[in-house]
């Protein structure tokens, strides 16, 4: 019941929520929402995943006993939050990359064991059967795997899971999609023991909002269960969702301003007065997940699974030889180039171009295709015999970088309760295989590639050394070919897990364990003319052991009122692209590049009355012993360098308070607010590699990274909600967000020594070089609306509305980063780039189902 | 009840403290500022004899402006320096961004200075910049110092504007070098003569990578601004860009200047120079004895005849229409005992005798004798504002005479 001191709780809690809320926003984002994955370093932009389910769908059918569940995200103001509004803005709970977090579809890890991270795009558009879903975020008990700093998050995805009938959607929006239809049928546990489940969807859209991109999906699911007996399931469920999406890129402020649009994307151009984007993305990876279920008693299940996901990604990209850089955005085309060397004259002449001539602004396909075709080229092997050519080869091309994975593997778990205990245990085993390679995918014109690597020929020691492929010296490759590199990243892991949960009464407590071994090593297809004897075969197997331990008690104070400690640790494998000196090229493996430690803690203190919840979390998560790989241009060597980062460590330290209120039964307010500190403990080594002849530029460099905050997700949000709940099924909400504490990463190669080895102490300059930007302080407001109608009893008609960024403003910057490459004399010259939040948006929803 | 409110706004105050508190970021070890040389410090320990010691062992700054980058491609790898003592040439490990006007500090540890035994200029060689050079950023836009073409012969005169950055008035490419391309296809670098108006030639240098290498020298006579470098004994000039290329004229004069005679063609006539010889044939000549540093110059006597005489050098007509404050001003001495030399200006003579023409005398601050040059002070001609000026000078003696030395003679805007 409400009392004095509840209302005095509110109050306290409103306060803290309103003061940090003076501005924000709310939204109902779609929950399919695609979130743009481009710059130039890799990982760090995956999001923590934007929960499938909707407020309305998960309080159903879990059971609510165990106090465990407390923080499931469907009932967690905060979550809800982070998921709905918060990660329009690339806000990652806890400043968290998607690898920790475990995600289960039927209690199998769909994560890649390359990254440690799951693709979502894996099962995009498969909303009516990935919603149910249990998630729990940060440190918790988990029944069906070990989870750690991050939680987990299993989607329950079995024909007999989901209920019988027919759910039809179509959904029209102006967001990474135009159209969405999403047709659903399941016949439900039918009398002869079998279930049935179909989904397919669509999604589709041109230029919908950035010029040049676009995005096709497809997805498919089948799912079919046959109850044998009352202890015995079998349970297949296979999905596969196609997705090509051309995407748009980060952008330097002077590119903006040029193109008088923040939403201007550099990565397209004109091909015959045809819209052509050159960065498109495929993935088609189908996953067919096998299950038995064996239900011996009331008390006892063992789920046996045998999965496969194969399939390919590709990511298209230009590549060129001798020639000049097709870009249009590269940094000499730029006026700001001429301007800063007092070429006025040519400055603005740019300028002029690029503000009216498109084929300045974009790619000029037309042009790289008529350069490729006034390029007749006569072999090495033809000179000297006076043979001409009449062939060109290309100076530019459209190449698909490909990953095409095989991974199999098995997982058991068995889970027994024993009056007030319950046992979990896992076993799983996974073989997995990435084969790496690039094919052609447009000559643009010309009659061949010449398999080369250009970086080595400009080398000139020998004429081997450039050849990509040392056994088809001089190869022609000609649209769909192979070349450039092939090589298979293989990993094979074996996994032990248990926990145990016992409830006395006022206390429950779990605790934890895992164990794992890991095996990974490369295997090249070819011998590479820099480093022939390193690059074909086998490479020495890289093994690694790991273990996880956890642990939590609640405490009930009473049936409203709780007290909750949880923590864990694990050491895990680093990402496999960081084992390597340069995956692509050679078997080496990088010194010093050792399991990464993750320690977390996290108190909470819980409310649930009636029309009232509230949560408030201290954390703190240590990830430490990280290692970053990444290719770049040095200016300084002139040359592509593999720089390594070792020993990064981070901490991850915040609170977060979630309330909600319900006045009147039909009025909720909700308040959420996020305070975190994100940042590295200490500082880290570097080493760089010169990539074209592996030379060592240096090792052991001190990268000076302490307290530099963590980049890409706003450190702190809040956001105040409110909702009206009609009586005839309507509602409508409106949601104000604000975010702050948003910091752009850090190039390590900026924070050394070496970097300022030209300053002296009190220049005025050195900040230029190691000061870390803030992005501004911004706000949204969101809103969405929804009713449903019942019809003669059995039909059901649901429409949705969603607007986002209500107040159209277009100047939030919610992505940026630091160039990797930079002048160490001149700063200007590489710019951040930087990412703007799309301007309203809307999401139009009508379900119908029977 | 009440320990819940205080249990959780415990540990909310904790948490907020625990995370609010912001600490600074980590900052890489930067060292202290070191000793500071300037390019006369250089230019000493170039020069020194002693076995010294040319390299740099410790941190040792210098702080200069960019005078010239390679935006044009004329100076690849390499810029010049200027500092208030003087300039310095730079040659560069690889092409970088260096932009005329930046502030440069360069750190000389590792680095030695020395007079190039090529080119004869003072120089440091091979500078990595990313490690020797720090750009502190736009500054002023350096100004070139006027490099005077009558005296870039006298000696150590052009030594102070090497690897500086000059600007040349009143200068044409030599007839032979004028409508030429700056650089012939098969060579990778080429020099063109540019004739100064009244005063000497200068030897362009132009690299084949420069953006105008293609480009045809300009007709005509104008201001020329660029880097004055050697080349053993030969003085050069290198642009940077043909923007600073101002070929305004079609005669060879100096903007500014509206009549430059300096004898150094050891020529009386040259450049439309007449004389008269009134009475007795007693002539104008040049003459190069003496310590005067711009020789030749020219000088009349009618030793040893001593006959009575009359003999004028007559100018070219001028035409100060458009000027605003014009000066007459040369250099002269004398020795002997004899009737000053006499300035005279007209606004109406032809040619011929000068009797066919109205002469003003001028006034002017002679020499005290014994061949001492002196400048005659800036003789106004805001008298004479028109076009058809003409100045002479006057020698007449009936018995033995003394003997007058003219040099430099120009009428410029005071």
């Amino acid at each position: 019941m409400i009392n004095t001191t509840m209302i005095k709780k509110i109050i306290c809690l409103g306060l803290v929520l309103f003061m940090s809320s003076l501005y924000s926003q709310v939204s109902q984002s779609d929950s399919t929402h695609i979130t743009d994955t481009h710059s130039d370093t890799s990982k760090t932009n995956f999001n923590i995943p934007i929960f499938n389910t909707t407020g309305a769908d998960a309080d159903s059918d879990m059971d609510q006993q165990d106090v465990a569940s407390l923080l499931q995200s469907s009932r967690d103001v905060f979550i809800q939050f982070s998921s709905f509004q918060f990660s329009s803005a690339r806000y990652r709970m806890r400043g968290y990359q998607t690898e920790n977090q475990l995600i289960l579809i039927n209690g199998i890890n769909v994560s890649n064991l390359e990254t440690g991270a799951a693709n979502f795009s894996s099962w995009g558009g498969l909303n009516d059967v990935t919603r149910f879903s249990e998630n729990r975020f940060g440190n918790t008990a988990s029944r069906v795997g070990f989870s750690g700093a991050g939680g987990f998050t299993n989607m329950d995805s079995k024909a007999s899971s989901f209920r019988k009938g027919t759910r039809i959607s179509y959904g029209n929006a102006n967001r990474a999609f135009r159209n969405r239809v999403m047709v659903t049928h399941s016949t439900g546990m039918m009398q002869n023991g079998w279930a049935l489940t179909l989904s397919a969807s669509s999604r589709t859209g041109d230029e919908v909002y950035v010029p040049g991109t676009y995005f096709r999906a497809n997805a498919f699911y089948l799912s079919l269960d046959k109850r044998i007996n009352e202890k015995h399931l079998i349970s297949l469920t296979s999905f596969v969702a196609p997705v090509e999406q051309g995407r748009s890129a980060s952008e330097q402020l002077e590119a903006y301003e040029l193109a008088g649009t923040n939403y201007y994307n550099s990565l397209w151009g004109y091909q015959n007065g045809e819209v052509r984007n050159s960065s498109v993305r495929k993935t088609s990876r189908p996953m067919a997940m096998l299950s038995h279920i064996y239900t011996p008693s009331l008390t006892s299940r063992l789920t046996t699974s045998v999965f496969y996901n194969w399939g390919k990604t590709s990511q298209s990209g230009l590549n060129w030889n001798n020639s000049p850089n097709p870009r249009p955005n590269y940094y000499r085309y730029l006026p700001s180039y001429f301007y800063n060397q007092g070429l006025t004259a040519q400055g603005d002449a740019l300028t002029s171009l690029w503000q009216n001539d498109v084929n300045t602004r974009q790619i000029n396909w037309d042009r790289l295709i008529a350069m490729n075709q006034a390029n007749f080229y006569t072999m090495p092997s033809q000179v000297g015999q006076g043979l001409n050519s009449s062939e060109t080869r290309a100076r530019y091309i459209l190449e698909d970088r490909v990953e095409n994975i095989k991974s199999f593997g098995f997982n058991t778990i068995y889970n027994k309760r024993i009056e007030n205990l319950f046992v979990s245990a896992g076993l799983n085993g996974n073989i997995f295989k990435n084969n790496q390679y690039k094919t052609l995918n447009d000559l643009l014109g010309a009659t061949f590639w010449l398999d080369y690597d250009q970086f080595a020929s400009n080398l000139g020691v020998d004429a081997a050394f450039q050849q990509n492929d040392l056994a088809n010296p001089d190869k022609k490759i000609f649209k769909g070919d192979k070349f450039g590199y092939d090589y298979n990243v293989n990993i094979n892991k074996v996994q032990s897990w248990g926990q145990a949960e016992y409830s006395i009464n006022k206390f429950d407590v779990y605790v934890g364990a895992e164990f794992s071994t890991t095996q990974v090593w490369r295997e090249g297809f070819v011998a590479n003319g820099k480093f022939p004897t390193d690059s074909k075969g086998k490479s020495d197997v890289i093994s690694f052991v790991n273990y996880g331990v956890k642990g939590g008690v609640t405490y009930k104070i009473n049936g409203r009122n709780f007290l909750t400690a949880n923590g864990s640790f694990l050491t895990r494998p680093p990402e496999v692209n960081n084992m390597f000196l340069s995956e692509q090229t050679r078997n080496e493996a990088t010194n010093g590049v050792t399991s990464e430690q993750v320690g977390s803690y996290e108190f909470s203190y819980l409310a649930k009355y009636p029309g009232f919840k509230a949560r408030a979390t201290y954390y703190n998560t240590t990830m430490n012993n990280q290692s970053n790989t990444r290719v770049f241009w040095h200016d300084l060597y002139n040359n592509n360098v593999n720089y390594i980062v070792t020993g990064l460590n981070e901490k991850h330290q915040g609170v977060e308070i979630g309330i909600e209120k319900t006045l009147f039964t039909s009025h909720v307010i909700q308040g959420a607010f996020g305070y975190g500190n994100y940042y590295y403990t200490g500082n880290a080594k570097a080493q760089a590699w010169q990539s074209n002849n592996n030379v060592e530029l240096y090792k052991d460099r001190t990268v000076y990274l302490k307290n530099y905050r963590l980049g890409g997700t706003p450190q702190m949000v809040s956001g105040l909600g409110y909702k009206y709940q009609g009586k005839k099924y309507w509602f409508v909400s409106a949601t104000f967000n604000y975010f702050g504490e948003f910091y752009i990463e850090p190039n390590p190669d900026r924070r050394t020594a070496e970097a300022l080895e030209a300053y002296v102490e009190g220049d005025g300059k050195i900040q230029d070089v190691i000061g870390q930007e803030k992005l501004p302080d911004f706000y949204t407001v969101n809103a969405n609306a929804g009713k449903s109608f019942r019809i003669k009893g059995k039909y059901f008609l649901n429409f949705n509305a969603s607007v986002n960024n209500i107040l159209n403003d277009k100047n939030i910057i919610i992505w940026g980063f630091e160039q990797l490459r930079w002048d160490v004399g001149d700063l200007t010259k590489f710019p951040n780039k930087y990412q703007y939040m799309l301007g309203t948006t809307f999401m139009l929803s009508a379900t119908f189902s029977f | 009840m009440k320990k819940i409110i205080l249990y959780s706004s415990l540990l909310l105050s904790l948490s907020l403290a625990f995370t609010a508190c912001k600490k600074e970021a980590e900052v890489p070890p930067i060292k202290p500022m070191g000793p500071v040389v300037t390019i006369a410090d250089l230019r000493a320990i170039a020069s020194c004899t002693n076995s010294c010691e040319r390299l740099f062992k410790t941190d040792t700054y210098l702080s200069g402006v960019v005078l010239a980058d390679n935006v044009n491609g004329n100076f690849y790898k390499e810029t010049y320096l200027r500092d208030f003592t003087g300039a310095i040439h730079i040659t560069l490990k690889a092409a970088v961004n260096l932009f005329v006007g930046d502030s440069i500090r360069v750190n000389l540890k590792g680095l030695s200075v020395e007079y190039n035994a090529t080119t004869l200029m003072l120089e440091i060689d091979s500078v990595e910049t990313d490690k020797s050079f720090l750009n502190l950023g736009k500054g002023v836009m350096p100004k070139p110092k006027v490099l005077d073409m009558n005296q870039i012969n006298s000696p150590n005169y052009f030594a102070g504007f090497i690897n500086d950055l000059v600007e040349i008035k009143g200068i044409g490419f030599a007839p032979s070098d004028t409508n030429k391309i700056y650089v012939e296809i098969n060579q990778t670098a080429q020099s063109r003569v540019l004739n100064s108006c009244g005063g000497d030639a200068i030897t362009l240098r132009t690299n084949s990578y420069a953006s105008f290498s293609g480009q045809k020298t300009p007709k005509g006579y104008g201001n020329i601004i660029g880097i004055a470098t050697n080349y053993g004994t030969t003085k050069q000039l290198v642009i940077r860009n043909t923007t600073e290329w101002s070929m305004n004229y079609t005669t060879c004069i100096t903007p500014g200047q509206y009549l430059k005679k300096n004898f150094n063609d050891n020529s009386v006539t040259s450049g439309g120079w007449t004389t008269q010889n009134v009475t007795a044939n007693i002539n104008w000549a040049t003459g190069s004895a003496g310590s005067w540093l711009n020789k030749p110059y020219a000088v009349i006597t009618n030793f040893p005849s001593n006959v009575a005489c009359e003999s004028w050098l007559i100018s070219p007509s001028i035409d100060l229409s458009a000027a605003t404050n014009p000066a007459l001003v040369f250099q002269n001495a004398y020795n002997y005992t004899g009737p000053a030399l006499q300035l005279m200006v007209s606004t109406n003579y032809v040619s011929g005798l000068p009797s066919t023409a109205t002469w003003t005398p001028l006034t002017f601050n002679a020499s005290p004798g014994g061949f001492a040059f002196v400048n005659s002070g800036n003789i106004s001609l805001n008298a004479y504002k028109v076009n058809g000026v003409r100045i002479a000078f006057k020698y007449a003696t009936t018995g033995a005479g003394a003997t007058w030395e003219v040099d430099d003679v120009a009428v410029i805007e005071n």
